[in-house]
């Protein structure tokens, strides 16, 4: 606890040191890597908006792709179709992402545990079979190509247009990433954990669960397909891909890995994950692997994920003063959200 | 006469073809303290969530202050007053104690769905807490995680919490299981010490706890009502003899006692 108020004190001006660093990282970043850090910032508000329901809700959401998808469709769709310009584009994008969850959620906010898992799976299947079937209007595998990127008119002609982009996408997912951290520390955010710990409990207390589960979803929906929407201009492309399940599963890996049910976590497992693939895969393949074994070492020793590393080190250093044996992994493993998420699963199979 | 605060009318309720409650009635009066007791299995705690709304009933009406409330979610309940206990302590456990009282308070003042403001800026909750956790003797542990709380004081933050939203018609599901004996006498005054205009239905094995407590006694078996009457009458009752009680009395809480 004191660690944590000791970090609070620092947080602003940590906030601050960053806002300036994603500022000025197109004067001091080549092309590509700002290619990749413009990925990062989206992947993080996608990791971000599953965290609400994985992490905070504890609803363990392997369909989060179908949110995304939805945004990446919605902007190409419209972009082919109609040439709606990106700010109302994406704002139908989060619309479309609200929506698809108000639709869905009665049925897949029945369930708990491995059936929430399996239901919102289920449900981004069902949506990449339209996706892949319906070729005359979705482009089929083919997906639709030449999205215009769009880009911010005050600074054309001043900066590079990857790094007018990446402004862009820095200002959106700015505002939507301080937003979610409205949400999670209003009471609403602190009932969701409540859910998270024990659902029954918080309906004895008088909170109508099943109507802060279906809000928490439709926020999550509308988050997932902003970043969606934000990824298929990014691309100019939105294809099948991006609304497969193997991407809800890539960022389920983000938020575990980072720290579920954490503010930070998740973007620093979106980091994590996402540099692995571009800087491993330059001399492997097989950079699934390392982010395997890097996954199963987090879980092992982190169990709260890396955003818990700079506790566990003090934790270590204060034992080892001490002279005493190392402690325990902070919580007992099946504590943290994410293990629970799993037990819950094994527990209901 | 006053509204009674809690009545049931011919409350049965069958899980899987089991029938847990049969025909039950019962009426408790405003301010009253109702102690439940009966063997294991008899249906007690069956009984306090069909009442909370946990459970539904199959048959019967649940009556509070007078509202029927056989149809509402348990959540929709607390706003007729009605809050109950667990026999392992309602509270969240990777939650700090001040958390869990927050997480209650803020039911009481916000709307359900609460999305405005920031938890930690808002003075007014915060003080309320602060406040709340005094009177509780938790101010020690208020940063503390519920987890790492042994069994008595997370008892005691569970009830701060159900305080906080000051419940008209309380039910206790077993508070005392899990103190320790020499905790017992020290829970028994904090019982009496509940403001009077607070309805309590109690169920409890401790017949210490229960007989220095309630004001009437219901005696539950095999899913339905042996014997309701005072204390008195209860304890010279010779069903209940037969069914629980001499075993109970000379069983774990004569040495309690």
């Amino acid at each position: 606890m004191n660690a944590k108020s000791i970090s609070a004190q620092w947080r602003p001006a940590a906030i601050l040191g960053l806002l300036v660093l994603l500022l000025i990282a197109p004067f001091v970043l080549p092309t590509y890597p700002l290619s990749v850090l413009t990925e990062i910032l989206i992947f993080t508000l996608f990791a971000m908006s599953l965290n609400i329901l994985l992490g905070y809700a504890g609803l363990p959401s392997l369909g989060h792709s179908a949110f995304f998808g939805t945004g990446g469709y919605a902007v190409g769709l419209l972009a082919k179709y109609l040439g709606t310009p990106a700010p109302l584009a994406l704002l139908i994008a989060v619309v479309a992402g609200i929506a698809l969850a108000l639709i869905t959620g009665p049925f897949v906010l029945r369930t708990h545990g491995a059936y929430f898992l399996i239901l919102t799976l289920s449900l981004t299947q069902v949506l990449f079979g339209i996706v892949w079937l319906w070729r005359r209007v979705t482009g089929g595998d083919d997906g639709l190509p030449g999205i215009p990127t769009p880009k911010l008119p005050f600074l054309l002609g001043r900066v590079s247009d990857t790094a007018n982009f990446y402004y862009l996408t820095l200002i959106v997912v700015g505002i939507a990433i301080a937003t979610i951290a409205w949400v999670v520390r209003s009471p609403f955010g602190l009932a969701l954990v409540g859910i998270r710990e024990n659902e029954r409990y918080l309906e004895g207390l008088g909170y109508p669960t099943w109507t802060l589960k279906y809000v928490a979803y439709a926020l999550a929906g509308g988050y997932g397909a902003l970043a969606g929407g934000l990824f298929a201009y990014f691309k100019g492309f939105v294809g099948p891909g991006q609304i497969s399940w193997l991407l809800a599963g890539e960022g389920m890996v983000m938020v575990i890995l980072g720290g579920a049910g954490t503010f930070w976590g998740p973007a620093i497992g979106t980091i994590l994950v996402l540099l692995l693939r571009y800087e491993v895969s330059a001399f492997t393949q097989r950079w699934v692997m390392i982010l395997g074994i890097v996954f199963i070492l987090t879980v092992l020793l982190l169990p709260q994920g890396i955003v818990r590393l700079p506790n566990r080190i003090r934790e270590i250093r204060a034992q080892l003063r001490r002279e005493a044996p190392l402690p325990r992994p902070t919580a007992p493993a099946h504590h943290t959200p994410s293990e629970r998420a799993v037990e819950r699963v094994i527990e209901r199979s | 006469m006053a509204v009674p605060a809690l009545q049931l009318e011919h409350v049965s309720k069958v899980i899987g073809g089991l029938t847990i409650l049969e025909d039950i009635s019962l009426t408790v009066q405003p301010g009253e303290r109702r102690a439940i007791i009966g063997p294991n299995g008899a249906g007690k705690t069956t009984l306090l969530n069909v009442i909370a709304g946990f459970l539904p009933a199959t048959r019967g009406r649940v009556l509070v202050f007078g509202r029927d409330v056989t149809k509402l979610p348990a959540h929709r309940r607390v706003d007729v007053g009605l809050l109950k206990t667990n026999q392992q302590p309602a509270v969240f456990h990777e939650l700090t104690t001040r958390q869990n009282i927050l997480i209650a308070l803020l039911r009481g003042r916000h709307s359900p769905l609460g999305l405005g403001g920031l938890v930690e800026r808002d003075r007014e909750i915060q003080r309320l807490a602060e406040q709340v956790l005094e009177e509780w003797g938790l101010l020690d542990v208020s940063d503390v995680e519920v987890r790492h709380l042994p069994h008595g004081y997370q008892r005691r933050v569970e009830l701060a919490a159900r305080f906080a939203l000051r419940p008209k018609l309380l039910l206790l599901d077993e508070p005392a299981a899990g103190l320790a004996v020499d905790e017992i006498p020290a829970f028994i005054e904090r019982l009496k010490q509940l403001p009077r205009d607070m309805t309590v239905v109690l169920v409890e094995h401790s017949m210490r706890v229960v007989f220095s407590f309630a004001d009437r006694i219901t005696v539950l078996h095999h899913g339905a009502v042996l014997a309701d009457g005072t204390p008195d009458e209860i304890q010279q009752n010779e069903d209940v003899q037969a069914a629980y009680l001499a075993g109970a009395m000379r069983g774990r809480d004569a040495g309690a006692a």
